[in-house]
């Protein structure tokens, strides 16, 4: 019957060809899953290793690539909050780096007290910027966020290190919100699919916790180890398997990286990385073309030049790596609030 | 306009009950710490201690204050102080500063305010403030009630094991100065 529709109505033909789309997006998106959480609950050190060995340069390309896409040619009276954007993650990342540093020298109090004001600023900033999105168009009355954000900041300076341990496993779970919007906004008949299938997340995590709650924590005591256990929270929840934390922190990120490098380029970017059309700031003059061309390429080179420096010293690298790192988490709440 | 401001005054009153602003926020349970440490062993005599004592351990106490639990990373990183291992630095193991819960307390009580404000004026308020005046003064009854139970009866221990007289003991003794262990045992 759909080939009888296919040959005489043109709007049918695309929507059997959506729907088998979305099936087959459906069915590649709840692969990755299942095997992630295999790979995550069975070898959750090498797995880890090998995941952010591979990924984690490209998956900060491809999220560049994307932002590029949704960033105004002009920012026009959106100025101010592109301007509080940009200014909020240069400052939040830069102060971010400097507290190991200064972590050397201060006392623990003085350093726990370091990272709550960190975290307060980071706070106060998120809700200065959903305010200000707030009152652009489509509007949206978002003033709960002001007691919601004060409450956070006090439970912050209860348990700052509790925050920080929050955005370890929130963060990947932003990049599936990103997904979804994305998917509504330009290919609305996967959603049902997209959804069904994120579905499986809260069912692997129940099964790696079922099966690792009483796991023996993950064997050895050198640098990496304790780097990957202790970044996924195994130095602040002594009580709880490190080998569970970890298994739960690589599985989902694997599907934040999963999400940045397929599904994002291909639902929303949908062209090769390289060729601008696509990039309103590039239409803007020849300039911010070449400005553009220059910042993709400089990208390819900062890729290599990681993949290379994990090569030569894995552990020293992974730590440069994920300081670094918070400029894109912190990148992501702009557009992030830009979409909702 | 009199329903938020009735709402703060319960808020306020009530939560301030419930809040226990000044109570101390415990730390985190830690994980037994293994310290090593160069050791003395000393034979002699141990003064003004019962003739079942055997040996004498002393340990200055900069080697037994607590380390610091490890922070936990970023989403990306983690903003570690400490490598693996590392031994305490001065400062760790102290208590909580009070004043972060001080801060803590006064941005929950802006919290409280602010929410105030956005129920204000909201067709939804009146179902709204009654849903969290209900629930405040529940909460504020069960805290005067709890305030006012008596204290709960005090389980009589059991009694110690007896101990044979003749069975050799230890003491272990804390002293400020010194950076190594010394055992004593006795002649």
């Amino acid at each position: 019957m759909a080939s009888v529709a296919v040959e005489f109505d043109p709007h049918a033909a695309r929507a059997v060809s959506s729907a088998r789309a979305a099936w087959l997006f459906a069915g590649a998106a709840a692969g990755v899953i299942v095997l992630s959480c295999a790979l995550a609950g069975f070898a959750p050190l090498g797995f880890s290793i090998a995941t952010v060995f591979l990924f984690a340069g490209p998956h900060n390309w491809f999220e560049a690539r994307y932002m590029l896409t949704r960033m105004p040619g002009r920012w026009g009276p959106l100025a101010p909050y592109f301007i509080t954007g940009i200014s909020g993650v240069l400052l939040l990342a830069g102060a971010f780096a400097l507290l190991p540093w200064i972590g050397q020298t201060a006392t623990a109090a003085a350093w726990t007290n370091l990272l709550a004001i960190w975290n307060t600023l980071l706070i106060g900033w998120i809700v200065t910027l959903a305010l200000m999105r707030s009152r652009q168009n489509p509007r949206r009355d978002w003033t709960w966020l002001v007691p919601l954000g004060l409450t956070a900041i006090a439970l912050n300076w209860l348990w700052p290190l509790a925050l920080s341990l929050a955005l370890v496993y929130l963060h990947p779970l932003m990049a599936l919100w990103f997904l979804d919007r994305e998917i509504g906004r330009l290919q609305p008949a996967w959603r049902t699919a997209y959804r069904g299938c994120l579905l499986l997340v809260p069912a692997c995590l129940i099964l790696l916790w079922w099966n690792l709650s009483a796991a023996p924590n993950l064997p050895g005591d050198d640098v990496l180890t304790w780097q990957i256990t202790n970044h996924a929270g195994g130095g602040m929840l002594s009580g709880v398997s490190t080998h569970l934390l970890v298994s739960t922190h690589v599985f989902l990120e694997m599907l934040h990286y999963g999400v940045w490098i397929v599904a994002i380029p291909l639902v929303s970017v949908r062209m090769a990385p390289w060729k601008l059309d696509n990039v309103p700031l590039a239409r803007r003059s020849t300039f911010w073309r070449a400005c553009v061309i220059g910042a993709i390429a400089t990208g390819v080179v900062i890729m290599l030049v990681l993949w290379g420096a994990f090569l030569a010293d894995y552990p020293l690298t992974r730590s440069v790596y994920f300081t670094v790192a918070m400029l894109h988490v912190l990148a992501e709440v702009p557009f992030l609030l830009r979409l909702l | 306009m009199k329903w938020a401001a009735g709402l703060g005054v319960v808020v306020s009153v009530f939560m301030a009950s419930a809040a226990r602003a000044d109570i101390r926020v415990e730390p985190p349970p830690r994980e037994p710490v293994r310290i090593s440490s160069k050791v003395t062993i000393k034979h002699g005599a141990i003064k003004g201690v019962d003739r079942s004592v055997v040996a004498k351990l002393i340990v200055p106490a900069s080697l037994v204050h607590p380390a610091e639990p490890v922070p936990p990373p970023r989403p990306g990183a983690a903003p570690t102080r400490n490598a693996p291992n590392a031994p305490a630095r001065e400062g760790q193991g102290a208590a909580p500063v009070n004043y972060r819960t001080w801060i803590a307390g006064i941005a929950l009580s802006l919290a409280a305010v602010s929410l105030v404000f956005v129920l204000r004026g909201r067709s939804t308020t009146r179902t709204v403030a009654a849903t969290v005046m209900g629930g405040a003064v529940l909460l504020g009854a069960y805290s005067a009630v709890q305030a006012n139970a008596p204290a709960p009866p005090i389980r009589p221990e059991k009694p110690a094991a007896v101990r044979p007289a003749t069975a050799p003991q230890i003491v272990i003794e804390l002293v400020d100065e010194g950076d190594s262990v010394t055992l004593l045992l006795a002649e």
